[in-house]
């Protein structure tokens, strides 16, 4: 089913907009003809398509049609307006791996979509700087852990890790945990709500993703913590960036500096995001 | 004189310590930011009792070792002790299995009391997220072995262990010492017993000048426990408390039955002349504080031989652990229940032989390092213990007072089951 979403500019927030009033003159000496060939196109086109997977990963992006929010469409509708173009969210994609194919095919013009930076990935698609920056926790059922780690350090239980460990399907976490975890059960699941159902039940000994999205949990739900536990990797760190296709060097270097003007030239935490573009994050 | 000796009875009586008891527990909760300045007070106090248990103790074990070395009861009295001691110890452990088994604290089905605790453990920030990197850093630190834990209660400088404290190297030393001295001619250690006999006396003067602060001692300790605990986590947790208390009652009152039977007193009377160490024991938690008011009661009041009961008290403080037995059975139960985890018969008996093994490891611990020995067990049978440890630590204060009382009245009853029993009419009068 498509998923296609039209943002007009005369709603989306000004704060973070270069230019932000949009005047004529702005818009004239932006439509110069010596754009980049990218950037020529988004503009041919009449509008900027970023690529959302229709999965939730809040604080970036919700699953909701309409109107979706987090820090991800945040930046993508202050991106487009420094384009001066409007902001078409494209969320055909099931998973992550399929943004990386429609980038890849020339579908849309970028995904920016809480995306990890893997080596397969990168082989097919352009990636920015990073602009956030997640480290790895395993979302952990006590109870099943505990067994696992009979008699042994939780530390030296997680090294080797031999249990069955719940992961979002066709998303980077897949080669996290064959590289991290290389005797663990992986099982893949299509929603994150799915792993941690699984892992509270006692299915699964652990899910793996990042410690913002695990620490939302405990957070919604005060009594998890009596079943569940979190263990934050930290010399684990995925580093989120923007997927452009492979040519487009120029506009990638656009994004950068879009990014480093908007917050800085590092990474920032999911918390820290949240903050910057004033989301919601509950 | 006649007022000053009332007032002096007054404050000693222990429904006047309970009484203080009381108003501080209540206090606490009505006034807890009053009731935590009155901290640095009860510490004091805890303080003042803890200074002459040292010398106390050294002087009490080498005197009563020295006069009862060539006393062939002694050997007898040592091994009743052992036997007392192993028997009551899996006595209490099968005692505690069943109540727990029976009375199941840990089994919490209703929603609304799991997110309570949900809400106790948020309470904590490392309740529910711990860091460690996946790469091995190589700085472990390094482990110490059973025998090395073992190994430290024998003391290479007694001056050391005197000066941090270490009640169980300071006991060690004792114990030899006194050996070593009855084997010395009696004339030539005369005029150094006589100079422990004057320590020792003057330590049980002090004993019962501390007694007359005991009512405000006990109210300040108590305020300051109630105003930084609050009622909510006692609220969360009060089917692990409530068995708690009930096998402390069940111990206590077959504590005190010993005592009468042995003393030739009324259980009352056993129970009255207890009713200011009770005061003390839940007020300080500590037991190794309360050992010169045991040997008082035992000696003093209830007529039992001195030179035995001297010896077995401070020894029986160190091996009859019979409360931190108590927590470790009923802990283990409690976090099985807890996680809806059925426990096997081999496994039950498996978590009694560990926790008598581990109730020998805790004299002289402070009472968050005994719960956290817990873990160990926890390890064995595949539980976790780190949630259930925040909940224990949030109901610490009121388990550790229960474990202690256990401690002090199974103490005085092994003590009164060894010690020669006193002749008829041999009680003193008090004072």
């Amino acid at each position: 089913m498509q998923r296609i979403r039209r943002m007009m500019l005369g709603n989306l927030p000004l704060a973070l907009l270069p230019g932000a009033a949009f005047p004529a003159a702005a818009a004239a000496e932006a439509q110069g003809t010596d754009a980049s060939a990218a950037i020529s196109h988004i503009r041919r086109d009449g509008m900027l398509k970023v690529a959302v997977p229709r999965v939730r990963a809040a604080p970036f992006f919700t699953l909701s049609d309409a109107p979706s929010s987090g820090v991800d469409i945040a930046i993508a509708e202050a991106l487009a307006r420094s384009l001066h173009v409007p902001l078409q969210i494209d969320r055909r994609a099931g998973s992550f791996n399929e943004v990386i194919d429609q980038v890849a095919a020339g579908g849309v013009h970028l995904a920016l979509c809480k995306l990890s930076r893997t080596l397969p990935r990168a082989q097919r698609v352009l990636y920015t700087k990073p602009y956030a920056v997640l480290q790895h926790a395993l979302f952990i059922n006590r109870l099943g852990f505990a067994a696992l780690s009979r008699g042994k350090k939780p530390e030296d239980t997680v090294r080797n890790f031999e249990g069955d460990l719940g992961i979002l399907a066709n998303s980077s976490y897949h080669d996290f945990a064959l590289r991290d975890f290389p005797r663990a059960r992986i099982h893949e699941y299509s929603d994150w709500e799915s792993v941690f159902d699984a892992v509270r039940t006692g299915e699964l000994h652990a899910g793996y993703s990042d410690h913002h999205t695990i620490n939302r949990l405990f957070a919604a739900d005060r009594s998890l913590s009596l079943t569940a536990r979190m263990i934050t990797l930290n010399d684990k760190v995925d580093r989120i960036a923007v997927a452009v296709p492979h040519a487009a060097f120029h506009f990638a270097a656009y994004i950068d500096l879009f990014m480093e003007l908007n917050h800085g030239a590092q990474a920032l935490p999911a918390g820290e995001l949240v903050k910057t573009y004033g989301i919601q994050d509950a | 004189m006649g007022e000053t000796g009332s007032f002096a009875a007054f404050l000693r009586s222990p429904a006047t310590v309970l009484l203080f008891s009381l108003g501080g527990g209540i206090f606490g909760i009505l006034r807890p930011d009053a009731a935590t300045l009155l901290r640095p007070v009860g510490d004091s106090y805890l303080g003042l009792l803890k200074l002459i248990v040292l010398p106390f103790m050294i002087s009490s074990i080498i005197f009563s070792l020295r006069a009862m070395i060539n006393d062939k009861r002694s050997t007898s009295h040592l091994s009743r002790m052992f036997v007392i001691i192993l028997g009551a110890s899996v006595a209490t452990a099968f005692l505690t299995a069943a109540a727990a088994l029976i009375l199941k604290p840990g089994t919490i089905t209703s929603a609304e009391r799991r997110a309570e605790i949900g809400h106790v453990l948020n309470d904590s920030s490392a309740s529910y997220n711990t860091s460690m990197t996946l790469e091995e850093t190589g700085d472990r630190p390094d482990e110490t072995s059973v025998l090395e834990l073992v190994l430290k209660v024998i003391p290479s400088n007694i001056f050391g262990a005197l000066t941090d404290g270490n009640t169980l190297q300071v006991l060690i030393f004792s114990i030899l010492f006194g050996f070593a001295l009855g084997t010395v001619p009696f004339d030539a250690s005369g005029s150094l017993a006589s100079g422990l006999e004057a320590v020792y006396q003057t330590c049980m003067v002090l004993t019962r000048w501390f007694i007359l602060l005991l009512p405000f001692g006990s109210f300040s300790m108590i305020a300051a426990q109630t105003a930084v605990m609050g009622l909510k986590p006692l609220m969360t947790m009060i089917g692990f408390l409530s068995t708690l208390g009930l096998i402390t009652l069940v111990m206590l009152l077959m504590s005190i039955q010993v005592i009468a039977r042995r003393s030739g007193e009324s259980f009352l009377t056993a129970l009255l002349d207890h009713g200011n160490l009770f005061m003390m024991a839940v007020s300080t938690r500590s037991s190794v504080a309360c050992i010169p008011l045991i040997i008082d009661i035992l000696v003093k009041k209830l007529g039992f031989e001195r030179h035995a009961v001297e010896l077995l008290v401070p020894l029986q403080t160190v091996l009859l652990r019979l409360g931190s037995i108590v927590l470790y059975v009923l802990g283990s139960i409690f976090i099985a229940q807890l996680y809806g985890r059925e426990l096997l018969p081999s496994e039950l008996l498996m978590i009694c032989f560990y926790a008598i093994m581990l109730g020998l490891s805790t004299a002289g611990m402070a009472g968050v390092i005994a719960v956290a020995q817990l873990s160990i067990i926890c390890s064995y049978l595949g539980l976790p213990f780190e949630a259930a440890f925040i909940l224990f630590l949030a109901v610490e204060t009121v388990a550790d007072a229960l474990r202690t009382l256990i401690l002090v009245a199974t103490i005085s009853a092994a003590t009164a089951s060894i010690a020669p029993a006193p002749p008829i009419q041999a009680r003193l009068p008090d004072g």
